[in-house]
């Protein structure tokens, strides 16, 4: 049953596989699609709520063992896929808009596999179908990421992502592996209720597995510098892909198997990674200049912000504020997309040439900007307050600090591009305007959904000081870039800390992961060598042998003398061996 | 033992032959078919007579008499060489019938002897019958290897004489069948000359170094002979002496043995990776069989022994096939290894014998070459020799590399045109050499453990 | 029940047809009756599947227990797949790039399909090393003949010298079993065994181990592979790495692993370990390839690396693993080098460095590559993921260790996605401005290979049900 959710887009990537370059008009078979799956999506939502349905299927038994696929239907499940299905059919429209002129089929058909993996991920009832499901999503990313691949950096930031998820990906498939041979069940419901009887070892390793799993995902900070590079893809693909949903799947990961992370005591690890990275991300952010660059930093943040939610075990918080950061993050990215579209140029600087204060498209950026800075009243600032709800007072603090600086950063953004010169009026249609301004209502009115989501997770809502206080700093950090970016202020000393520090993480970083590359590869080249070698020692023992057999031809001089001398030689050979023997 | 023996067919076939020449000189005819026709049909009815009366000798196999066999192999490749011989060429004196039938039937006596000296007189007979074969065409090379082969041959015979003096000082005795242990040094010392002696028509290294120069001096079908139907007789000699003679004589037998066959083996193989004349590789790759044969030979007990005789059977059988499919096109100027894919507009047929030949001799299956050396390897295992299997599995190698190599120069061009005429002649040698191939593959019915 | 020497009696009549249509001058074409006589056979095999297969046993030599004997073991299924339809899938490419010599090249063809079949169903051992050594010859041949001009010489050598070493041993462990249990007869071995001993049954284990190590190959006994690859034209190359390699990892589970499960089990963690050197090794290797086809004959090392561990941990989920991971593999490698084949046929080089942003220029080229790389990688829903992952389960559940092996999937995702990045992405470079895509029938050998990948790939139980062994 739950599968229908996912069929219709496993029709439509068949569909417009099979019919291919016949139709023109692939967007509406995977608009179709996904209309569909939304649909079912939330007819399911609204009729088993609070109930739980499994779908399940044998894959293959091994002497006994069963390897069960199941889908599983909880509010929680249901209520990402209805959020998944709903995303991607904004995106899937604005592609209308934005994917005019390039390879229908192509694109369509991997968006569609894209969406029909992510379903899938969302409904994974065990572990072997989520981890399936989970490296179908990378495979799709890299695909989709590398869809310009004339774009020598595209095919290189589809190769580099898909590498760097890959190794989450192996660790994932252990912990799977162990998990299975611990627990004997692939179900996440038992597995999860087996994990007390486990030995801390045992939970220790896994957990530890599938974090790294979440954070090369989620582009958490060893493996985070994938996320910026795959924004060489078009943009409606980052809007899905890079921000609202797949990166979101670590996070989501996280949150499934929050009783494996506390059990293992994970918690202040995830902390402190997810800290480590908003940190890098916010110098990044600051520091860059392409917008759409600008924006996966952001991305990176917000999913730290998750992770952090997670590391205090508030997986309600930290559900809530994916949720929003879909709305939103898409909602920018679909901006950027039509900005890019029109003027053909990626940097913030060149944009405010183009006079854009004023124009439609301000009030969807700054509905977008200000939920990323957290400020009221937008749904973002909900998700701010859930996402703090376990805080102790370091975290707290801490997140001031990060409130300030991402407003700083976002408003940067924003005044940047929206600048004082004005009058630049802008087309829209159908395509482009219809899911940016759902998206605006969306993010603007949503917080109201914060009072009824406690029933999808356990969520707590609960303002207290530090809520104001969070917003007091954004409104500060808001404040500043307005003076420093509007009014072109002083920026030195931002541009001397916020410049040092990028090179280190951005440049210093990079390299080092270029040189591990190119360390394998010339390990590689070494081994190689090696082995010609050993191949090539074989055929040297064969040549030797060979020029051995040519040295001993002389033996054979022809003359019957010698003849007859080998014979004597070998009868007293012989003698000698019998007289031995004797 | 029976009256109608397939040895006294033969003798009564020389005197046969020998009157019947008479009566062609007398009548001066200068017919020589008569002779030639005589001879083959001297060769069909011992072989008949083989086949139904050949009882002599202790049951030696499970299903036949032991001699039954080996007499009843020799004489069906006497009958294929002497037929292939007759297609080649009918020009030649009638004195090459008289040897022919000599010495097989020096052979066949060696196989059925039970006494050193009609054992030496059978291989002496053999030995003489050859020179002459060897001088077969006349021409200087010929000559040159038959001096070759005399010169070397009188040694060896003196040394073997000398050996069985010694054994009989030793014993007392020249006749096989009783049991002796003697040690006592003469004995030994003799004994081991005799081997020397024996070795020398088996192509045992080092005594095989006129071997690769006479088969390349004669005649193909006298070199088939020579290898096949003369080499078969020197290593059931060494098995007449060895295990029915002398079994368990002495510890060192087995050891020598052993060691021998091993230098054998790695020797001629080594050699044969090198050469480039197709003749002269298949001359050592005719002597590594030998040492192979003779690792079975070398064991003394009945698995081993019984082994090399399968052995020699298959390779005495691969090996007068592929020198007689090689005669074919040596006659056509295809003497290197590089040329060998001219072979196929020589003979088609000639060319797919000599393939499946090679691959029996390089013990591929599913022909009696694999058995072969199935067998062989079955009594080394059972005897518990791992390691010498081991070492004999790389020289194996060793031997399919140049096998293979000459398989490989044999590669089939494609618009070949067959200039060659299809003469009758032609005809019979291919026919000769598909009932030699089937052979190597029916021949698997006298396999036994 | 269909008589299971139908499979043997099929190929025999293509072959007799081949010579009978060089012999006579037919002139039908070769191809087509390779084409109809293995279909023919595919579709027995598929009944055989579903009606089950009735023994066949005529004894030849009674003194050497030599027979011909046919009878499913539990392995032999997933095999003869491979064997009957493998052939069929690579035919195309043999039509394509075989111009001369033609008949005989379909009679090695031919001669190999019957072999190759008659190998996975023989229970007489005698008759498997018959049918193995013309498997064999034919190769060498093959190789030998229609290889590439420069280098066929060696490698043909090459293949044959260390594949005959391996036969050799093979035939040493199956006569070392004649002698403790007087039979060739594989099931009255396997009832028998116990009365092998210990030390002998060492001997047989390392026989036949040397014997998989040369034929699957693991290192150090495998540079006879790239060689052989390189050399050997595209549908050689398919039947190769997809059905010869399988020879060795169809013996190994048949005599060493499932006969002697405790020489194995006592060997467990050495075997282990070989396979993740060679699962590391390969893939270092393949890394430093420039040579596209090179590139995918180290990385079957590396496959056949896994499936080593596969096999060496005397697990069901191992060995379940390991065939389904040779089933897989097959196909998927087969895909790899057929396009690898075409590769050169449309750009006249196979190094990756000199061609680039082929995507542009064939576009259903570049959809069937990515597909194949993605599918050697293990992506899930294709065929690789499932044998990975019992293997890595078995692995695991002996021997912890093993998952090691795991950093040599991450390589290889990074060196084929690297070929893929170097062969199709970037710009179009200008040597390459009038390249035209695969034709049709090239897309439909390619389609047809993904069909199996895929269903495979999602319903891995297709395989696993056909295997019958347990530990």
């Amino acid at each position: 049953m739950l599968d229908l959710i996912l069929l219709p887009m496993l029709a439509a990537f068949l569909l417009i596989v099979v019919i291919g370059e016949k139709l023109a008009r692939s967007y509406a078979i995977a608009i179709a699609g996904c209309a569909i799956s939304l649909g079912m999506a939330t007819y399911l939502f609204v009729a088993n709520f609070n109930s739980t349905t499994v779908d399940s299927f044998n894959w293959m038994s091994i002497s006994g063992s069963n390897f069960l696929l199941s889908l599983t239907g909880t509010n929680l499940s249901l209520g990402f896929s209805v959020l998944v299905s709903f995303i991607s059919l904004m995106v899937l429209v604005f592609s209308v808009f934005y994917m005019r002129g390039e390879p229908q089929v192509r694109y369509y058909s991997q968006m569609s596999i894209f969406i029909f993996s992510m379903l899938g991920l969302v409904l994974s009832g065990s572990t072997l179908l989520f981890y399936i499901f989970w490296e179908l999503v990378g495979v799709s990313s890299y695909l989709l990421i590398g869809f310009w691949y004339k774009k020598e950096t595209a095919a290189a930031a589809g190769k580099k992502a898909l590498i760097m998820t890959r190794i989450g990906d192996m660790a994932f498939l252990a912990a799977i592996i162990v998990l299975f041979l611990s627990t004997g069940t692939f179900s996440i419901s038992s597995t999860i209720q087996a994990i007390p009887y486990l030995p801390s070892s045992i939970v220790l390793l896994t957990g530890a597995l599938i974090l790294i799993a979440a954070m090369s995902k989620s582009a958490q900070f060893p493996f985070y510098t994938w996320l910026p590079d795959a924004m060489e893809g078009p943009t409606p693909v980052s809007a899905l892909l890079h921000s609202a949903t797949m990166v979101a799947a670590g996070a989501y990961l996280l949150v499934v198997t929050v009783p494996l992370m506390s059990a293992a005591g994970l918690g202040p690890v995830i902390i402190s990674i997810a800290m480590i990275t908003a940190f890098i991300a916010i110098m990044l952010a600051l520091h860059e200049k392409q917008i759409k660059r600008i924006l996966a930093y952001s991305t990176i943040e917000s999913l730290a912000f998750m992770f952090i939610a997670v590391g205090t075990l508030n997986a309600g918080g930290a559900m809530f504020y994916l949720f929003s950061h879909a709305v939103f993050k898409s909602l920018l990215f679909l901006v950027s997309g039509v900005l890019t579209t029109l003027f053909g140029v990626y940097d913030i600087y060149l944009l405010r040439a183009r006079k854009l204060t004023g124009s439609w498209l301000m009030w969807p950026a700054f509905i977008g900007l200000a939920s990323l800075a957290g400020l009221p009243p937008f749904m973002s600032m909900f998700a701010h307050v859930a996402l703090a709800a376990n805080f102790n007072l370091y975290e707290n603090l801490a997140f001031l600090g990060i409130d300030f600086f991402t407003a700083l950063f976002s408003f940067r953004l924003f005044f940047v591009v929206f600048n004082k010169g004005r009058g630049a009026r802008l087309e829209s249609e159908m395509a482009d305007a219809f899911p940016i301004i759902l998206l605006s209502a969306i993010a603007v009115a949503g917080g109201a959904l914060a009072f009824y989501f406690n029933s999808i997770i356990q969520t707590t809502l609960s303002f207290g000081p530090f809520s104001l206080l969070s917003v007091v700093a954004s409104v500060a950090g808001a404040y500043i870039a307005y003076a420093l970016f509007y009014q072109n202020r002083s920026t030195s000393i931002l541009k001397y800390f916020v410049g040092a520090a990028s090179r280190l993480a951005e440049h210093g970083y990079d390299s080092i992961i270029k040189a591990v590359g190119d360390a394998v590869v010339r390990l590689g080249v070494m081994v190689s060598e090696l082995d010609d070698r050993l191949s090539r020692a074989f055929e040297l023992g064969a040549d030797y042998s060979l020029a051995l057999s040519a040295d001993s031809r002389p033996i054979q001089t022809g003359s019957a003398n010698s003849y007859i001398i080998a014979i004597i030689i070998g009868m007293i050979a012989v003698m000698a061996v019998a007289a031995a023997f004797v | 033992m029976s009256v109608l023996n397939s040895e006294y067919v033969l003798i009564a076939g020389v005197l046969l032959l020998i009157v019947l020449d008479i009566f062609r000189n007398r009548l001066n005819s200068g017919r020589k078919d008569i002779i030639q026709y005589a001879t083959l049909a001297i060769l069909v009815l011992a072989f008949a007579v083989e086949i139904m009366f050949g009882d002599f000798d202790i049951p030696f196999f499970s299903t036949m008499q032991y001699s039954q066999f080996v007499n009843g192999f020799i004489l069906f490749l006497a009958i294929a060489i002497y037929s292939f011989l007759l297609a080649d060429s009918r020009k030649h004196s009638t004195f090459i019938e008289f040897l022919f039938i000599l010495a097989v039937l020096g052979a066949m006596l060696v196989v059925i002897s039970s006494n050193f000296i009609s054992l030496l007189i059978a291989i002496e007979m053999i030995s003489l019958a050859s020179y002459g074969l060897v001088f077969f065409q006349k021409s200087n090379a010929n000559l040159e290897g038959a001096m070759k082969y005399v010169s070397i041959s009188f040694l060896s015979m003196v040394i073997l004489i000398f050996g069985i003096s010694l054994v009989y000082g030793g014993t007392g005795t020249l006749s096989f069948g009783a049991t002796y242990t003697v040690n006592y040094l003469p004995f030994i010392a003799g004994l081991s000359l005799v081997m020397v002696g024996l070795a020398f028509k088996s192509t045992i290294v080092p005594f095989h170094m006129w071997a690769p120069d006479v088969y390349e001096a004669s005649n193909g079908a006298v070199t088939a002979f020579l290898s096949s139907i003369s080499k078969a007789a020197g290593l059931i000699a060494m098995v007449r002496v060895f295990f029915f003679a002398f079994p368990a004589s002495s510890a060192f037998v087995s050891d020598m043995f052993i060691i021998l066959a091993i230098a054998t083996i790695f020797f001629a193989t080594f050699l044969a990776t090198v050469q480039e004349r197709i003749k002269r590789l298949l001359a050592y790759s005719s002597i590594a069989q030998a040492g192979f044969a003779f690792i079975g030979i070398a064991l003394l007990n009945y698995s081993g022994v019984s082994a090399a005789i399968f052995y020699i059977f298959s390779f005495a059988v691969a090996d007068a096939l592929v020198f007689l499919a090689y005669k074919v096109f040596e006659d056509a100027k295809i003497v290197y290894k590089k040329d060998a894919s001219k072979m196929w507009a020589v003979s088609k047929v000639g060319v797919v014998c000599l393939f499946i030949g090679v691959l029996s001799l390089t013990g591929f299956p599913p022909t009696i070459g694999f058995f072969g050396k199935l067998l062989i390897f079955s009594a080394l295992l059972s005897n518990g020799y791992v390691y010498l299997v081991v070492s004999l599995f790389v020289i194996l190698l060793f031997s399919t590399f140049f096998y293979f190599a000459l398989l490989r120069d044999m590669n089939p061009m494609e618009n070949y045109k067959s200039n060659a005429k299809r003469t009758t002649s032609i005809r019979i040698k291919e026919a000769i050499l598909i009932a030699l191939t089937l052979a190597l593959f029916f021949g698997v019915v006298f396999v036994t453990f | 029940m269909i008589q299971i020497l139908g499979l043997l009696v099929l190929p025999l009549i293509g072959v007799v047809a081949l010579l009978v249509n060089r012999l006579m001058c037919l002139g039908a074409r070769d191809e087509n009756i390779v084409l109809y006589t293995a279909l023919a056979t595919t579709a027995l095999l598929f009944i055989g599947m579903f009606v089950g297969f009735q023994p066949f046993s005529v004894m030849l030599v009674p003194q050497v227990d030599f027979a011909f004997s046919f009878q499913l073991n539990g392995l032999s299924l997933p095999f003869m797949l491979l064997a009957t339809v493998l052939p069929i899938l690579g035919l195309w490419s043999a039509v394509k790039e075989i111009k001369e010599k033609r008949n005989l090249f379909y009679l090695l063809y031919m001669l190999s399909y019957l072999s190759l079949i008659a190998v996975f169903m023989s229970s007489n051992l005698i008759s498997l090393f018959v049918f193995w050594e013309i498997v064999l010859v034919a190769f060498f041949f093959i190789i030998a003949f229609w290889g590439e001009e420069e280098r066929r010489g060696r490698a043909s050598m090459k293949f044959l010298i260390f594949t005959q070493f391996g036969s050799l041993t093979m035939l040493g462990a199956f006569i070392l079993m004649f002698v403790y249990t007087g039979s060739f007869n594989l099931f009255t071995i396997q009832s028998l065994i116990s009365q092998v001993p210990q030390t002998i049954s060492y001997v047989i284990f390392i026989f036949i181990l040397i014997a998989a190590i040369i034929k699957m190959p693991i290192f150090p006994l495998h540079s006879w592979l790239p060689d052989a690859h390189v050399t050997a034209p595209t549908t050689g190359s398919v039947l190769l790495a997809g059905v010869l390699l399988k020879l060795g990892g169809y013996i190994f589970l048949l005599f060493g692993v499932t006969l002697l499960p405790n020489i194995a089990h006592n060997l467990m963690v050495p075997l282990i370990l070989l396979g993740v050197f060679t699962v590391i090794y390969s893939t270092l290797v393949a890394s430093a390839q420039k040579d596209l086809k090179r590139l995918v004959a180290y990385s079957s090392i590396f496959y056949m690396g896994l499936v080593f561990i596969g096999s060496a941990t005397v697990s069901n989920a191992g060995i379940n693993g390991a065939v389904l991971l040779m089933v897989s593999h097959g196909f998927i490698v087969g895909m790899l080098f057929v396009l690898a084949g075409l590769l050169k046929e449309k750009t006249g080089t196979r190094d990756i460095t000199k061609v680039g942003g082929l995507a542009e220029k064939m576009p259903t080229y570049a959809m069937f590559f990515v597909f194949a790389v993605l599918a050697t990688l293990g992506v899930p829903g294709l065929s690789n993921f499932p044998g990975e992952l019992l293997v890595f389960l078995g692995a695991y559940s002996v021997y912890a260790i093993a998952l090691v092996s795991l950093v040599g999937v991450l390589i290889a995702t990074n060196y084929y996605l690297y070929a893929v990045k170097a062969v199709l992405f970037g710009a179009l470079k200008k040597t390459a401005q009038k390249f035209s895509d695969i034709s049709t029938m090239d897309a439909v050998q390619l389609g047809a290979f993904s069909v199996f990948i895929i269903s495979i790939g999602i319903l891995p139980s297709l395989i696993t049900n056909l295997v019958g062994v347990t530990i």
